[in-house]
């Protein structure tokens, strides 16, 4: 497999009560949290007090009642991104937000279409399959886990691989970082979130190169 | 490399990288470490490396000081912190005020922002309740003795003056950013500078038997005789230092007449790091000649020149295009070493490691 | 209860076209047009029964709406997304030492090779207008070379990307405020 992916996405997700009317490249460009210019060349689908969608040169807005999504599939521009989403839910810090996703994902290349075959196999291997499938394939792994010590008692890590939609003989590897605090009447808006991300945002990226890189050497072992 | 015997003393000057790094070994494997930097090769904490080589242990470390604040001059200095457990802790007295804890409190958590070391610092002493010695003008900040070998050593600050501590506070406060108000918008985050010139730094004399090293830290003259060196000179400290880590990369910034004359010995023997920044290289030729003038002996930890940064073809043909100049930040790093025998009246053997250089 | 279950799932959603909210009639339009709010609920699926801008808006938060309100019910129909992929094979992180009238001086540290810091100028033209005032001293930025693909076609690239850091807020100095009285609370015990 290689190592280096074909296309990068980060994808974060935020869920809570958000207005979509409000978001739209002229008020992003307003608060200077995007350039004039930029948001000029903004690509506005819909902005409608139910669900807002536009996209940049680099990346895209989803926005709906009860979800707030931003994604881009360029490398250069995952700074950018976290960097908006911190500073837009820092200026509207009253926003109540219940959980944030950062979801950090990959497309990698087979070096053959057998060896794509072997890794699926490799995850999820088709033994305990036979008599019930005939040629039972890898359609989407899913593997989760808690972590209580640094997000509270609901952050987690839930890792997703599937077939890539995208790249021949490819995988897709997704790290859902996961952040969510306990239910709290008194909290009001979104800082104590907002600054929980913003200080493990380092961690989450070097979360998703690690998993890759062991699951890649895992693999190679496995091989041998 | 091998370790210094109980009865040797060692003086070892690393640097540059971002920063220098002193590690003295007084004697009976009791060892001393002034400031921090990375061997800019391997990106090792060079204090720790070094240790490391020679098989001494961490727990060897009785003295850690501090003389900077800013990341630029002290990389990684909160592992050494951290793998020092017995190592006392010795800060400039104006990292104790209230300008300095606000700047290290608000900076908490941003690595990117030029005080994450100092942050740490901090966090660690309130964290592990240990409380930091704290350097200003001359105060005894370490004394020994022991039978073992006839050693007795102390070390002392010579500085900051009251007067270098109020302006170096001033300074701060001008760096931190001011609390928002309703009507404006908030300022972003920067990198924060470093001050200069350094009138917190902490001069350290080190005594160990009939040996006196003088480390003059990034200290720089001043008109004023209530703060830089004149204050020190001012001070009456009797100092016949054999041995002189130059102040501030060698540059004429931190050199007065009267130190060589009523601080050192005739004909010292002479350490300097240099600084090279792209067209900044310290110390200029004629910082060299003033240097090798006045000492017997004159070493540099890495020679000031610039080296032009590589990455690979593609790349290095992409950049040619939209960059006007390009060069290594401090591209060469070495090590001083100094050993000689305590109580006794023989020569320092001088080894020279890496890229270091004798004038 | 299932511990592996979340109430809430934060994973990323296909991606959201018209064609998830609208129904078949909205193909109809060609141009832009002002819409009536009743026009457009009746094209939702499930349409909100909100008329009222929520109370978490406040003159603070809305203050640019007046701006665009005019483009609020305007569809852009026919634009289906596609959007440029990039991979990086050399990623610098900088800040900026000093800024000049053409050009600005930075330190530059290797983030994907760990080759030394180095120090650049660089001209003022290689940065976006939209990002010309961001250029100041001790700013940050990230610099990418790699490739990009858009629609099939691959080229090559260089960003200077100036970040819009997160500006400092009250409670980022309430929070020092808190931090740098225990630390003085403790020194003070040292004088005891």
């Amino acid at each position: 497999m290689k190592k280096k992916a074909e296309i990068l996405r980060l994808d974060i997700v935020l869920l809570g009560d958000f207005n979509p009317k409000i978001f739209s490249p002229a008020w992003f460009s307003n608060i200077d949290l995007i350039g004039e210019k930029e948001s000029e060349e903004a690509n506005v689908e819909l902005i409608h007090q139910d669900v807002s969608i536009f996209s940049l040169d680099w990346c895209r807005f989803q926005v709906t009642r009860d979800r707030f999504s931003i994604f881009t599939e360029q490398e250069a521009y995952f700074t950018k991104l976290i960097d908006l989403v911190i500073q837009t839910f820092t200026y509207l810090s009253h926003t109540p937000i219940v959980a944030l996703g950062a979801n950090w994902g990959g497309h990698y290349k087979a070096d053959s279409e057998e060896e794509w075959h072997r890794f699926g196999h490799f995850l999820a291997p088709q033994t305990p399959w036979l008599n019930i499938f005939e040629n039972p394939a890898v359609f989407k792994i899913e593997i989760m886990e808690k972590h209580p010590e640094i997000y509270s008692s609901f952050g987690k890590k839930q890792v997703r691989v599937e077939p890539s939609g995208q790249v021949n003989h490819g995988v897709f590897i997704n790290l859902n970082d996961h952040y969510e605090l306990e239910p709290d009447a008194k909290r009001v808006g979104c800082s104590e979130m907002i600054s929980l991300f913003e200080n493990n945002r380092e961690k989450s990226s070097q979360k998703y190169t690690n998993l890759v890189q062991i699951l890649f050497d895992n693999f190679e072992a496995a091989k041998k | 490399m091998d370790k210094p015997q109980p009865d040797q003393v060692e003086i070892s000057i690393f640097g540059p990288g971002y920063g220098e790094c002193i590690l003295i070994h007084c004697g009976n494997d009791e060892w001393i470490i002034i400031d921090s930097c990375l061997n800019e090769r391997t990106k090792e904490v060079s204090a720790l490396e070094y240790l490391n080589n020679i098989q001494v242990s961490y727990d060897a470390v009785k003295l850690l000081v501090v003389t900077h604040w800013h990341d630029d001059h002290i990389r990684g200095l909160s592992q050494i912190i951290e793998n020092c457990p017995k190592a006392e802790i010795v800060i400039s007295e104006a990292f104790c005020k209230e300008e300095f804890l606000e700047l290290a409190a608000l900076y908490q958590g941003h690595d990117d922002l030029g005080v994450s070391e100092f942050s740490k610092l901090w966090a660690y002493l309130y964290e592990n309740s240990k409380y930091p010695k704290r350097a200003i003008g001359i105060r005894s900040l370490l004394q020994k003795e022991s039978e073992l070998n006839h050693l007795k050593y102390k070390v002392e600050s010579l500085s900051p003056s009251d007067a270098a501590i109020m302006l170096s506070n001033c300074g701060v406060a001008n760096l931190l950013p001011k609390r928002p108000t309703v009507k404006e918008l908030p300022f972003l985050k920067r990198r924060i500078k470093s001050l200069t010139p350094n009138f917190a730094a902490v001069v350290l004399l080190v005594t160990i038997n009939d040996i006196q090293i003088l480390l003059g830290s990034d200290l720089e003259n001043s008109q004023d005789e209530n703060i830089g060196w004149l204050a020190i000179l001012k001070s009456g400290i009797n100092c016949e230092a054999q041995i002189f880590k130059i102040p501030h990369h060698g540059s004429e910034t931190g050199e007065n007449p009267l130190i060589w004359r009523d601080l050192l010995i005739k004909d010292p023997l002479s350490v300097t790091t240099p600084f090279v920044r792209g067209k900044i290289k310290l110390p200029t030729p004629d910082d060299i000649e003033r240097i090798k003038s006045n000492s017997g002996e004159a070493y540099l930890t890495a020679a000031p020149i610039t080296k032009k940064a590589k990455t690979d073809h593609f790349i290095d043909k992409m950049l040619k295009e939209d960059v006007k100049y390009r060069a290594i930040v401090n591209p060469h790093f070495g090590h001083v070493r100094l050993r000689r025998k305590n109580n006794c009246e023989s020569s320092w053997e001088v080894q020279l490691s890496a890229d270091a250089i004798k004038l | 209860m299932n511990s592996l279950a979340y109430k809430y799932e934060t994973t990323p959603s296909t991606i959201l076209n018209k064609e998830d909210l609208v129904t078949e009639d909205l193909e109809v339009l060609e141009n832009s047009v002002e819409l009536s709010e009743a026009r457009i609920k009746s094209f939702f699926k499930t349409p909100s029964v909100e008329t009222e801008l929520d109370e978490n808006l406040n003159s603070n938060t809305i203050a640019p709406l007046q701006n665009f309100q005019k483009d609020l019910l305007r569809l852009v129909p026919k634009t289906s997304y596609r959007q440029k992929t990039s991979t990086s094979s050399q990623k610098w992180k900088g800040h900026v030492i000093e800024k000049y009238d053409s050009y600005f001086t930075a330190i530059i540290t290797d983030i994907s090779n760990k080759n030394p810091d180095e120090i650049v100028e660089l001209p003022t033209e290689t940065i976006s207008q939209d990002d010309l005032h961001l250029v100041v001293e001790g700013a940050l930025f990230d610099w990418h070379i790699g490739y990009e693909k858009t629609s099939g076609t691959t080229q090559k690239y260089s960003k200077i990307l100036f970040r819009r850091m997160p500006r400092w807020t009250r409670s980022d100095f309430d929070r020092a405020n808190l931090v740098k009285n225990k630390f003085k609370e403790f020194l003070s015990k040292q004088s005891e």
